[in-house]
């Protein structure tokens, strides 16, 4: 994905945890993670929630450290090969 | 001489060190999350409170967009359904005010004072709890305006919310007290009035557990002790455990706190106890 293509999901991503109800937010960025490489931003999402809506601990920050860790595992061990290459 | 290593005592190596420092950052966070927290959200509200607003201004005029294609009979029905409530709230109003007055004569009769130090600033709601183990609004009213921590948060005329948790220049959130693990004392208008505490169960409910000798009827209003009498919820469920002879009562707001536009805050003196 382009960074620009990167930027304007991030842009949405801020505004959709601003604006809608948290599970939009949350469902945006898991399909986001496994569709961009590397995507970071998914604990910077549960940073986000903590600092918007939180009063002094950081579980969504933890929990989506924890995602992170599990969907990478999930996404190297799921990967379909392209058939031609073999 | 160059120097070489086994792959494994490598990777071993490098696995530790990740470990070391998730652990460093976990305990960096844990150690340093408020200040993190009110830091950040400092940063970050010229950003958000702007959007917050956009949003809400977007959802309310959506939702007066939806008008525009109902029927003119579905309408004059809701219409007339509102008139009728309308009626009835206006009946209540009368009533309320007849008893406020009066708590005030008995109040000065008995020879105290209307408390003079509390003042009132009404607050539009930014955000409403939006996130399930966080239940708070942010409101957009803040240090500026003279708030601080413990501030008491009311629906008009006299429904309480909650407190204010965390102040900001320009906004404040304020913590529910149905956010879950919140205990609040309350004061059972029965018979025979009972204290109690109730613990916040999310979603806007209580749960308080009873002997069930205690006979609760459904719609009871459970009150704050304290001269104002603030209402804190109505019950609304009753479940009585054989096996423990106690009962679990589910209380509610009045009000459902995800569709709340303003609030008032109750400036508190700081040497006043709040409960």
């Amino acid at each position: 994905m382009k960074i620009s293509n990167r930027i304007f999901f991030d842009i949405l991503l801020f505004i959709s945890i601003a604006v809608f109800p948290w599970w939009v937010g949350t469902i945006l960025a898991i399909w986001l993670f496994f569709v961009i490489i590397r995507y970071y931003e998914l604990i910077f999402v549960g940073f986000l929630f903590d600092v918007l809506y939180g009063t002094g601990a950081l579980y969504i920050t933890l929990t989506a450290s924890l995602l992170w860790l599990i969907f990478g595992w999930l996404e190297i061990h799921l990967r379909f090969y392209d058939q031609k290459k073999g | 001489m160059k120097m070489s290593y086994r792959q494994d005592s490598i990777r071993r190596f490098h696995r530790i060190r990740i470990a070391v420092a998730g652990f460093f950052i976990v305990f960096l966070f844990y150690s340093f999350s408020d200040f993190i927290l009110v830091k950040s959200y400092d940063l970050l509200s010229f950003l958000t409170l702007p959007v917050f607003r956009a949003g809400n201004f977007v959802t309310d005029n959506a939702v007066r967009l939806t008008t525009l294609f109902q029927t003119k009979y579905a309408l004059t029905v809701e219409n007339e359904k509102l008139r009728s409530d309308l009626d009835l709230m206006e009946l209540d109003l009368v009533f309320l005010d007849y008893l406020r007055d009066e708590n005030e004569d008995l109040l000065f009769e008995l020879g105290r004072d209307i408390p003079s130090g509390h003042h009132a600033v009404v607050a539009s709601v930014l955000s409403g709890p939006n996130l399930p183990p966080y239940e708070n609004l942010i409101i957009d009213v803040g240090r500026d305006q003279g708030l601080s921590m413990g501030d008491l948060v009311i629906f008009a005329p006299n429904v309480v919310l909650g407190e204010i948790e965390q102040v900001y220049g320009r906004s404040s959130k304020v913590r529910l007290y149905s956010s879950s693990g919140v205990q609040t004392n309350v004061l059972v208008p029965l018979s025979e009035p009972i204290h109690a505490i109730v613990s916040g169960y999310g979603g806007g409910t209580f749960i308080l557990e009873l002997p069930s000798n205690f006979k609760i009827p459904l719609g009871t209003r459970i009150l704050i002790p304290g001269r104002e009498m603030y209402v804190l919820g109505i019950v609304s469920y009753l479940r009585i455990d054989p096996t423990t002879t106690s009962e679990k009562v589910f209380i509610k707001y009045p009000v459902n706190t995800k569709n709340i536009k303003f609030v008032h805050v109750i400036k508190i003196p700081k040497d006043e106890n709040i409960q």
